[in-house]
């Protein structure tokens, strides 16, 4: 799904920029370029295909994973002003534990975007992004001790904050009027993971993964609805 | 707590090792235990042992703290050595470990103790070799 999508996104981008060059005639006064042009919001496809595919149409309600992934942006001359936000909840039924995981994240931070001349508010971006994760955990698992009796341990970690730092790539195209797709990729690092403080060294980071791991990668594939301020007219350099 | 798979590594340890020293020479000595026995337990951990230069105490998952009641050639002695319990899922695939953290005395009747390790954990350096936490000189 992720190389379908991303060969689509090369596709649809290869369609749009010729146009753009054709279109973009008209050289248009730079007051309005720092007043957005609408905002875009979107859904990730991938946590939402990983959670239905696992779990079909139950995945809306119970299953031992859902993830959802939503975003905005709004643009900025040549910058978006990215906010995610995402809910995660996740059951591990290990055969020798039961670990829940539950939170929620949101992310914000801009992004420049290359192609802020593209008539269609097309971009290929890089940008920064501070993350936040609020959750919980517990667990519960049985253990063996050769001196002391077996038991079992139930812990729970009731409210945990971890943040984190990401750089993101990826692009943004039209696909039809008010429809867009797009993905991105990016790095995360810099997690404070909360490992040594707790009774229970939490495992998993909403929004962020392995909470013990340095550093993660990530990739969304989002399908975006762009609501228009006002119409959208790309500034172009006058000639001298 | 499994730990069946060989990338399975666990760094937990479960006992805490107390050695004996010479004050104020700092160094090793050996001695008599006549008996060495845990609160809640039934049984004698040490009887009747000579040239100890240590012991070991199983640390309890269950509890935050063990009190140790000593009978030695110096006499009757007891500390109660605090612990925090941390729980660890290694991997999905491993388990969870539990780990014995931020040891220390909280209450002896030694004439000296000193924590030199706050942390159980397994010596991997010297299999079979367990770290030592605490000093007691008498």
């Amino acid at each position: 799904m992720r190389t379908s999508g991303f060969i689509t996104s090369i596709f649809l981008l290869l369609i749009v920029w010729p146009s753009q060059a054709q279109e973009a005639d008209t050289v248009k006064t730079d007051k309005l370029k720092f007043v957005p042009s609408g905002i875009r919001v979107g859904m990730d496809l991938v946590s939402f295909g990983q959670a239905v595919v696992k779990n079909g149409i139950k995945a809306f309600t119970q299953g031992d994973v859902r993830q959802w992934k939503f975003n905005a942006d709004i643009d900025i001359h040549r910058y978006f002003l990215n906010f995610e936000y995402g809910k995660f909840n996740r059951q591990w039924n290990d055969p020798y534990f039961i670990y829940i995981n539950e939170g929620s994240f949101f992310k914000v931070g801009p992004d420049i975007n290359f192609l802020q001349r593209d008539p269609d508010h097309s971009a290929l971006f890089v940008g920064l992004r501070y993350a936040q994760a609020s959750y919980s955990d517990n667990i519960v698992f049985d253990y063996t001790n050769d001196y002391w009796s077996d038991g079992a341990i139930f812990v729970e970690n009731t409210t945990l904050k971890s943040s984190w730092y990401e750089i993101t790539t990826g692009m943004k195209v039209r696909i039809y009027k008010f429809l867009w797709t797009g993905y991105s990729a990016r790095f995360k690092f810099k997690v404070n993971d909360n490992h040594a403080n707790n009774e229970l060294s939490p495992y998993w980071i909403p929004g962020y993964g392995l909470a013990e791991a340095d550093s993660r990668w990530g990739f969304e594939y989002w399908l975006m609805f762009r609501i228009p301020f006002r119409k959208y007219s790309p500034v172009i350099p006058k000639e001298k | 707590m499994a730990c069946s798979e060989p990338d399975c590594v666990s760094t937990a340890g479960e006992l805490v090792k107390l050695g004996f020293y010479s004050y104020p020479k700092d160094s090793a000595r050996k001695f008599r235990i006549n008996s060495l026995e845990l609160k809640g337990s039934d049984s004698l951990l040490v009887e009747e042992s000579t040239n100890l230069s240590s012991v070991n105490l199983p640390l309890d998952p269950s509890d935050t703290s063990i009190t140790a009641y000593f009978d030695t050639e110096f006499g009757t002695d007891t500390v109660q050595i605090g612990y925090d319990v941390v729980s660890r899922i290694i991997t999905e695939n491993c388990g969870v470990e539990i780990l014995f953290t931020n040891v220390r005395t909280l209450q002896n009747t030694f004439d000296s103790i000193r924590v030199v390790n706050s942390n159980v954990l397994i010596n991997f350096k010297e299999p079979g070799v367990i770290n030592e936490n605490i000093r007691i000189y008498n």
